[in-house]
């Protein structure tokens, strides 16, 4: 033990001899590896951790999937009545509840903060094995019918709206003007499944009873988005089993309900059970291999780079290898030094790489947390540890592999009596080449991805909106009980509203209707004339709306404040529909039947706006927004901002039941709705820089080492008449093969990718992909050209003796 | 037309580090002739080597001037330097420096590629076959340098040397990694290249090969202590 102590301090002080080659290492592997930790964890998590909820492999999601006529799968939400029948008569699941996830202002609190609320049928708890902090989960006292107003917090609505109040239970919240007596507050550990939305977390479970939805329980024919239905499938049904048998159950009594709505007509529906692992996943096990793919690719150059810095080590210590194989040392007993050095490396670079692992889970919590499923539960774990033993093993070897690998043992003898021409320890030039080609590939393959990935993120954050959103602010309010008022109570309200905040100094003008941002609904119509069905996205929209965003009309009028107060059957529709309607003429005057009451006439074409991140102009109408719509748009004058605490003064001043929902400036939902592009520009940008860091640094490395060992080939060629030009331009040509290899090795796994991916990937294919593909050849090019002439420079520029005399 | 090929006048050299200026060479005066065979000698430090890479153009003085054929050299641009190397110098070294991945015919025909571009492919091939001939090497033109004895290499650089015909041949110790039967052939090479003309300025140790030289250029510290002309003595 003293001895091998002994040898670790020797180790080391013989690295502290070469602080600026230590720190490399440690800095490069210990980055890189750590990056590397926290995606290969985040992988394990999303991939192979089982969820953790009890009996997890026999929880599904049950999907109501809606076909057409045709057998088109049309949407996947349920409608009220469809969702209770279900959960009243289905036989397949052991547990099962019913699940309506909506917001709510609360308004028993001061500042009467928006929560997310799930409406539950009581064994929503037992089925997610949900632990509690304090009290109790819902019971038999929460079952349907009960129609008892209890709620449970979660631990950070606990935490955050309550500050941790110990004495919260039996206390009272009001949402929707109904108050709940607090029964519990789940555990800190309890991970909601969240089967809707990534990020999606509820704030207060309320009992089912109460959901707001409960006023379509008769409504065949609607659909609602926050509807779901989970259940732990009984043992005696297979998946396939279950669904067959469900599937009529829900088809046969919805059919019968919908048979007088002629849109429906030959529609039908299919149930399917969906496990929780394959919805809470989504799609996003693509984006955790390409992210694998990605940082794996950096590890693969840092760890070229370094393996090239280890071999010019090699070299450097020819000398002191030779005397210790003089003495008696072995090729085996060389390779158990570099080893045990890069051992002692390795595991310090891992040190870092674990902390950094660390720092990239809390950024992952932090930026993630809405964008990749279960986030909340990444954290080191044991699979990360072995990971990193695994990772620090491997390496150590491979780097003193490499670095044994060019000793030429029979001739080390030899250098201790030569002049120090170094040629018994050389990086053949096949290895050196292949590192060239390794270098270019993985470099050009990253950076023509991300160049791509960046361009299409700069594009969609570029594209032209088609409207105006500076200074101009979205609210909406809330009405403290489940239904709002009658619209003649509520239009005086708001009229009141309106005013009052058209006479605020910073107010330019009030627009009854929803912001250009929002939402579009979708409304499935009918053209009168051919009997075509469309399904267009829908919106209510003021007289002042398309005026005050600056949406260009194209053809005919907008809405008028008659129509307007008269919610009249007209409709103003967007280019791309109008194109559609009316191929060759004028959609003008067309009508639109919904299936019921009247039909709607066209008055209006405006010009289609896009929605950043959402699909490129798709088919859309405008309706009258009534008056007692609860959506308020406001334009301030510029540089003028409005306070939410200066609305809830003037809201409570009117009417104290309507509370302030939300309140946002277009600008900040912009921002809000191209997080995801922003996320990808910064990523793909950090990720072109790193790339283009480690290549060059890399390259440099090889090349440099390369030039280095042919210093005496390139003295000779000096002496016999080559000047700097010919030089550079052997070492470029000498080069070129492995570049070329490389870029064409690039192009081979990019072409694959495509191949694999065909789905997902045909969307970049375009014009942009000739110069992304130029800018990265032309890139490689330059860091091969500088990573040639930075270390030729230093010969070039001076008499060949230089080169020379260390040879002779 | 003159016929001294090399003329040094007050020549220096002066190594510096941070603390210490080594004069490698003080003040040198020489002549060259064309035809001429001179030997430099002295013992490891003297400055012979360094002597013979300023006349090679492989490093610069530190003062006083330099003529080659006439032209003053001390204050060219390294890439005139190059061209100057390229046509009118040959160098031979002590360890050859043969490029191993190169062929011998590729060795030989090296020079050509820095230089002399109006020389058709035929003409360098003929000029690599005669100058192979010439050190008796021709039945190795496609070997590899390290499939050759250190003789046979050294004949190679010669014939390297030779193939741009360069107005001054610079031989460092050519006998330094030979035995002496090698040596001996190598020599025998030389001497019958100055038989025809070729003027040779070498630097050896072996006093055997240094009789050989028509001038003895004798340093010491960097000074030229004795300057012998074999036919003065004669």
């Amino acid at each position: 033990m003293k001895r091998f102590i002994a040898r670790q301090k020797q180790i080391w002080q013989s690295l502290a001899k070469t602080p600026g080659f230590v720190m490399t290492v440690i800095v490069t592997m210990g980055l890189t590896l750590g990056a590397l930790l926290c995606v290969l964890t985040l992988g394990y998590l999303l991939l192979f951790k089982p969820l953790p909820y009890p009996e997890q492999q026999s929880l599904y999601k049950v999907e109501h999937v809606i076909h057409g006529e045709n057998g088109e799968r049309k949407n996947a939400v349920f409608t009220y009545p469809t969702l209770l029948h279900l959960y009243k008569n289905q036989e397949v699941f052991n547990q099962a509840a019913m699940v309506n996830q909506t917001d709510a202002v609360l308004t028993s609190h001061e500042e009467q903060p928006k929560v997310q609320l799930s409406y539950v049928s009581e064994q929503w708890f037992a089925i997610t094995g949900a632990k509690m902090a304090l009290g109790r989960s819902f019971a038999a006292t929460e079952q349907l019918g009960s129609n008892n107003p209890v709620a449970v917090l979660s631990y950070a609505t606990w935490q955050n709206t309550f500050k941790g109040d110990r004495d919260i239970l039996n206390k009272k919240v009001t949402f929707d003007g109904v108050s709940f007596s607090v029964v519990g507050v789940t555990a800190a550990d309890f991970i909601e499944p969240e089967l809707r939305a990534v990020g999606l977390r509820t704030g207060v479970w309320l009992p089912w009873d109460f959901n707001p939805a409960s006023q379509f329980k008769a409504r065949w024919g609607n659909i609602i988005g926050g509807l779901s239905f989970i259940g732990k499938l009984s043992n005696q049904y297979s998946q396939t089993q279950a669904e067959q048998k469900l599937t009529p159950m829900i088809n046969d009594i919805w059919r019968q309900n919908v048979v007088g709505i002629k849109f429906f007509k030959g529609w039908s529906i299919h149930m399917e059970l969906k496990s929780f692992q394959s919805v809470i996943m989504g799609d996003s096990a693509k984006a955790v291999f390409l992210l694998v793919a990605a940082v794996a690719g950096l590890v693969l150059i840092a760890a070229a780079n370094i393996a090239n810095l280890f071999m010019s080590r090699t070299a450097q210590q020819q000398k002191s290898l030779a005397i210790r194989a003089v003495v008696g040392a072995n090729r085996e007993d060389l390779f158990k030094g570099m080893f045990a050095e890069s051992m002692q490396l390795m595991v310090l670079s891992m040190a870092l790489a674990l902390i950094v692992a660390t720092v990239g889970f809390e950024v992952f919590h932090t930026y993630l947390d809405e964008v990749l499923p279960r986030i909340a539960e990444l954290q080191l774990h044991v699979v990360t540890l072995l990971c990193a033993v695994g990772l620090v093993l491997a390496l150590a070897f491979v780097f003193s592999y490499l670095g044994v690998h060019m000793i030429d043992y029979r001739k080390l003898n030899g250098s201790l009596q030569s002049s120090g021409k170094g040629n018994s320890i050389q990086v053949s030039k096949s290895i050196r080449q292949l590192l060239i080609a390794a270098q270019v590939s993985v470099a050009s393959g990253l950076i023509f991805i991300n160049l791509n990935l960046l361009h299409e993120a700069l594009e969609k954050i570029e594209t032209p909106l088609g409207f105006i959103v500076e200074d101009l602010v979205d609210v909406r309010l809330s009405y403290a009980a489940s239904q709002w008022p009658e619209p003649a109570k509520m239009v005086p309200v708001l009229n009141e509203l309106s005013q009052k905040l058209t006479e605020l100094p910073q107010v330019v003008q009030v627009s009854r209707s929803s912001s250009p941002l929002g939402e579009f609904g979708l409304w499935a119509l009918t053209d009168v004339a051919s009997n075509t069905n469309y399904t267009p996205e829908t919106r209510r929209a003021s007289a002042e709306h398309f005026e005050m965003i600056n949406q260009q009309v194209v053809e005919g009028n907008t809405f008028t404040q008659t129509q307007i107060r008269d919610s009249s059957p007209v409709m103003v529709i967007n280019d791309t529909f109008a194109r559609v309607l009316a191929p060759n003429g004028s959609a003008i005057g067309l009508k639109l039947s919904p299936g019921w009451g009247g039909d709607f006439t066209i008055i209006g074409v405006v010009k289609s706006i896009h929605l950043p991140g959402g699909q490129a102009q798709p088919m859309r109408v405008y309706t009258p927004a009534p008056l007692a719509t609860p959506d308020l748009m406001v334009k301030l004058k510029p540089g003028q901002s409005l306070e939410p605490k200066q609305l809830i003064r003037l809201l409570k001043s009117i009417d104290s039941s309507y509370a302030l929902y939300l309140m946002q400036s277009l600008e900040d939902k912009i921002h809000q709705r191209l997080l995801p592009q922003i996320a990808i520009v910064i990523t793909s940008g950090v990720l072109v820089l790193l790339s283009l860091f480690l290549a060059a640094i890399g390259l440099y490395g090889i090349l440099s080492y390369s030039t280095q060992m042919r210093k005496f080939e390139m003295g000779t060629r000096m002496a016999i008449g080559a000047d700097g030009q010919a030089l550079l331009r052997l070492l470029l040509k000498d080069n070129n093969g492995a570049v070329v290899s490389g870029i064409l090795v690039s192009v081979l796994l990019i072409a694959g990718l495509f191949a694999a991916y065909y789905g997902e990937l045909i969307g970049y294919v375009g014009a942009q992909l000739i110069w992304t593909g130029l800018v990265t050849l032309m890139t490689i090019g330059a860091i091969v050209f500088c990573a040639c002439y930075i270390p030729l420079r230093s010969y070039i520029n001076k008499p060949p003796i230089y080169c020379l005399r260390n040879m002779q | 037309m003159s016929n001294i090929k090399i003329e040094l006048k007050n020549l220096t050299k002066i190594f510096e580090t941070e603390d210490i200026e080594t004069h490698a060479l003080k003040g040198i005066d020489l002549v060259i002739e064309a035809g001429d065979y001179v030997s430099i000698e002295g013992p490891s430090g003297c400055g012979k080597s360094t002597l013979l890479s300023i006349l090679g153009l492989l490093d610069t003085a530190s003062g006083g001037d330099y003529y080659l054929e006439g032209v003053h050299v001390s204050q060219l641009s390294l890439k005139e330097m190059a061209k100057i190397r390229n046509e009118k110098i040959g160098f031979i070294f002590q360890s050859f420096n043969l490029i191993d991945e190169l062929s011998v015919y590729d060795n030989v025909a090296l020079p050509f590629n820095y230089g002399r571009q109006d020389i058709s492919d035929e003409q360098v091939a003929a000029r690599v076959k005669e100058c192979l001939q010439l050190v008796g090497m021709e039945h190795r033109s496609n070997h590899k340098p390290n499939q050759l004895s250190g003789g046979q290499q050294q004949r190679i650089a010669i014939a390297r040397a030779l193939v741009t015909n360069p107005a001054i041949l610079l031989v460092d110790e050519p006998t330094g990694n030979l035995d002496s039967k090698s040596g001996d052939q190598v020599l025998a090479v030389l001497d019958q290249l100055n038989e025809v003309g070729t003027t040779i300025c070498m630097v050896t140790h072996d006093p055997r090969y240094a009789h050989k030289a028509k001038k003895r250029l004798k340093l010491l510290d960097g000074e030229i202590v004795a300057l012998d002309a074999l036919q003065e003595a004669v």
